[in-house]
């Protein structure tokens, strides 16, 4: 409910500039993920978006107004913390009025919101709970529930769901995604999981070192990654670097160190620049070598070793030194394949991805 | 079977427990009903304690007296505790040590070091002189104030440990919601804060009011005659009257207190507990 603007942000610890001069907007009741390795400065945003922290340099907009100087408790935020931070002494009613009582809603108000928040997140039954003789899971719609009853007009998510087992969490990833859509509140989602980034959002912000790499639709960022470090970390990737040698007819030659491959794509270098283009794993085509010719535009290699993961089989082969990983869904392959075995690569020429060097 | 066996294995402590805590109390509370003139057995003591105002009197100066280390400490280490536990945590370990400094001293020194302190011509009383403050020094060795002075002293370290280890379990991202939630600051702490440390603050009134209740080194030596306390009239019949049974019942009307001020404090422990 509330469009928010980055401008510049930045934040230094001593000599560690952890938030480098990051520029972001978010639509009003956009759900954006910031996705990015630990360390990479993702609470740290969150923590001035929410005023925890003052920025050393730029500054937070909601609504084209900057809010730099607004406190905390009046920027009218909700959030959700990877501890949940109940109130230990209050019911879960209890917790669930207090944001309510803060804001000054009529004490005849109080009861039947807190209890339609509860019956939202199906904790309805739980009112009258301590925090401590609830779930993990529980604890969490509970915690979810008392953000969003004050009506925030930004939502700030930080690792909520990474204390809960995997299955628990993929069944809160669309309650989630369901109950911030219904309630249209603007929503920033800090998670190192790039699954649920996937999953939960309209738009994925991807964080390193304290800069954004990318911003994009979840299908953006992953079909066409800007650079190495996105490619590398959302899902997996084939690297081929090198020297370009020439392109055309869906066939582009690189000079690599000590050979010149040939890779079925297109490419907008010319000649002689170095070049990075990245292929995803799952669309590397597999196929036995017969004969001892190799089409132009794939590669040729022995299996070097096969990794199963019950969904999915991964055969990392060894085309003169490099290593090409592949990847096939357990049903969609006619044999296994075989350690050692010849085979052919190839993949279709859109699955070329060229990155920034 | 096993389980026999492990109590077994508690036997020597119960024994030892037995032998030194328990049965010297027994014995005590056997003397207590022992008249010291007539040797009869009889309410003599307890009655001789309740018909003397004096004695009732005394025990309301070691109440008072109680009541103030306890509120003098809670005072200090309140603030002191929560600077440790969630301002400056860095210097949480040095500010400790600090604290616990009187904990490694010795009694009669820390005593006597109020002694010479606080006394006329001791140094507090030139400092105010000489700025004018007071004309004919303080007067304050020799009244409860001293005695006050120097129980809280010695007890309130036990109320910072309480009370800091209460703060420093909090986990901040509690007091975070609390203010994302529209909580000013100071909604926070009374809301929050405050009462999640009570359990804290109530072991600590317990660890602090009880021992001060008994006490009689510093009334002793820094008191005077105002600021006597149950404890040195205990003291005074084994050591100076030999009035042991008598100074018995006293021991076990103090006891008693000391029991009935555990049980309430208890209760109000449980009532904050989470
Ligand atoms: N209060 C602080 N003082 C000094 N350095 C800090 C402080 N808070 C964070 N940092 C540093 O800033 C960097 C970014 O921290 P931040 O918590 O934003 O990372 P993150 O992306 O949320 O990582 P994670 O996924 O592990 O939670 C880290 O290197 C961290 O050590
Ligand atoms: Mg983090």
């Amino acid at each position: 409910m509330a469009r928010v603007n980055l401008k510049n942000i930045t934040k230094v610890y001593g000599s560690n500039t952890v938030v480098d001069h990051i520029n972001l907007d978010v639509e009003d009741g956009s759900l954006v993920s910031i996705l990015g390795p630990s360390g990479c400065g993702k609470t740290t945003t969150l923590r001035m978006i929410a005023g925890f922290e003052i920025p050393d340099d730029g500054e937070v907009l909601f609504d084209d107004q900057p809010v730099g100087r607004v406190p905390v408790n009046k920027r009218n935020i909700g959030m959700v913390f990877q501890s949940y931070a109940l109130f230990p002494h209050m019911t879960v009613a209890q917790n669930v009025a207090y944001g309510l009582e803060q804001h000054g809603v009529p004490k005849s108000e109080i009861p039947g919101r807190v209890m339609d928040a509860l019956e939202r997140v199906h904790m309805a039954e739980y009112a009258q709970r301590k925090p401590k003789q609830l779930s993990g899971g529980q604890q969490q719609r509970v915690a979810l529930a008392r953000a969003l009853v004050i009506r925030p007009s930004v939502m700030l998510l930080d690792e909520c769901l990474s204390a809960l087992d995997k299955k628990l969490r993929v069944e809160m990833q669309s309650e989630l995604r369901r109950l911030l859509e219904e309630s249209k509140v603007t929503t920033f989602f800090v998670t190192h999981d790039q699954e649920e980034a996937m999953t939960l959002s309209d738009r994925i912000v991807v964080m390193h070192d304290g800069i954004i790499e990318q911003t994009g639709t979840p299908r953006e960022v992953y079909e066409s990654p800007r650079n190495r470090f996105v490619a590398d970390f959302l899902g997996k990737a084939d690297f081929f670097e090198g020297k370009l040698v020439s392109a055309g007819n869906g066939i582009v030659t690189i000079a690599t160190e000590n050979s010149e491959l040939t890779l079925t794509g297109s490419t907008t270098a010319a000649p002689g620049e170095d070049v990075l283009f990245a292929v995803r794993p799952e669309h590397v085509i597999m196929n036995p070598a017969v004969g001892a010719e190799t089409p132009v535009g794939a590669l040729r290699g022995k299996i070097n070793h096969i990794i199963y993961s019950g969904n999915v089989i991964s055969s990392i082969v060894d085309c003169g030194g490099m290593m090409v990983r592949t990847e096939a869904t357990g049903g969609s392959l006619s044999r296994e394949p075989q350690r050692g075995e010849e085979v052919i690569l190839s993949w279709e020429p859109d699955y070329l991805i060229q990155l920034e060097k | 079977m096993i389980k026999d066996r492990r109590t077994i294995m508690t036997w020597p402590a119960m024994l030892t427990l037995l032998l030194f805590a328990l049965f010297p109390l027994v014995i005590m509370f056997y003397t207590s009903f022992i008249s010291d003139a007539t040797g009869e057995f009889s309410m003599a003591n307890y009655a001789k304690f309740f018909s003397n105002l004096t004695y009732i009197k005394v025990t309301g100066t070691s109440i008072l007296i109680s009541l103030c280390v306890t509120l003098v400490s809670l005072v200090i280490a309140y603030p002191l505790a929560y600077i440790m536990a969630k301002k400056l945590k860095g210097l949480k370990n040095i500010i400790l040590v600090l604290v616990i400094i009187p904990f490694f001293t010795n009694q009669l020194v820390r005593v006597y070091s109020w002694l010479i302190f606080l006394q006329d011509g001791g140094i507090l009383n030139r400092l105010f002189m000489t700025f004018g403050l007071a004309e004919n020094g303080l007067g304050i060795l020799y009244t409860k104030a001293a005695v006050i002075i120097g129980l809280t002293h010695a007890f309130f370290p036990y109320m910072v440990v309480t009370i800091f280890m209460a703060l420093e379990r909090l986990d901040d991202a509690m007091l975070e919601a609390s203010r994302s939630l529209g909580a000013s600051k100071t909604t926070t702490f009374m809301k929050v804060i405050f009462p999640l440390s009570m359990p804290g603050v109530i072991s600590g009134v317990t660890i602090v009011f009880i021992p001060c209740l008994g006490s009689f080194v510093e009334p002793r030596i820094l008191g005077g005659t105002g600021g006597l306390t149950i404890g040195n009239i205990i003291e005074d019949q084994f050591f100076e009257i030999y009035g042991w049974n008598f100074g018995a019942a006293i021991a076990f009307l103090l006891l008693a207190m000391v029991l009935i001020c555990m049980g309430g404090l208890n209760s109000a422990g449980k009532r904050w507990q989470v």
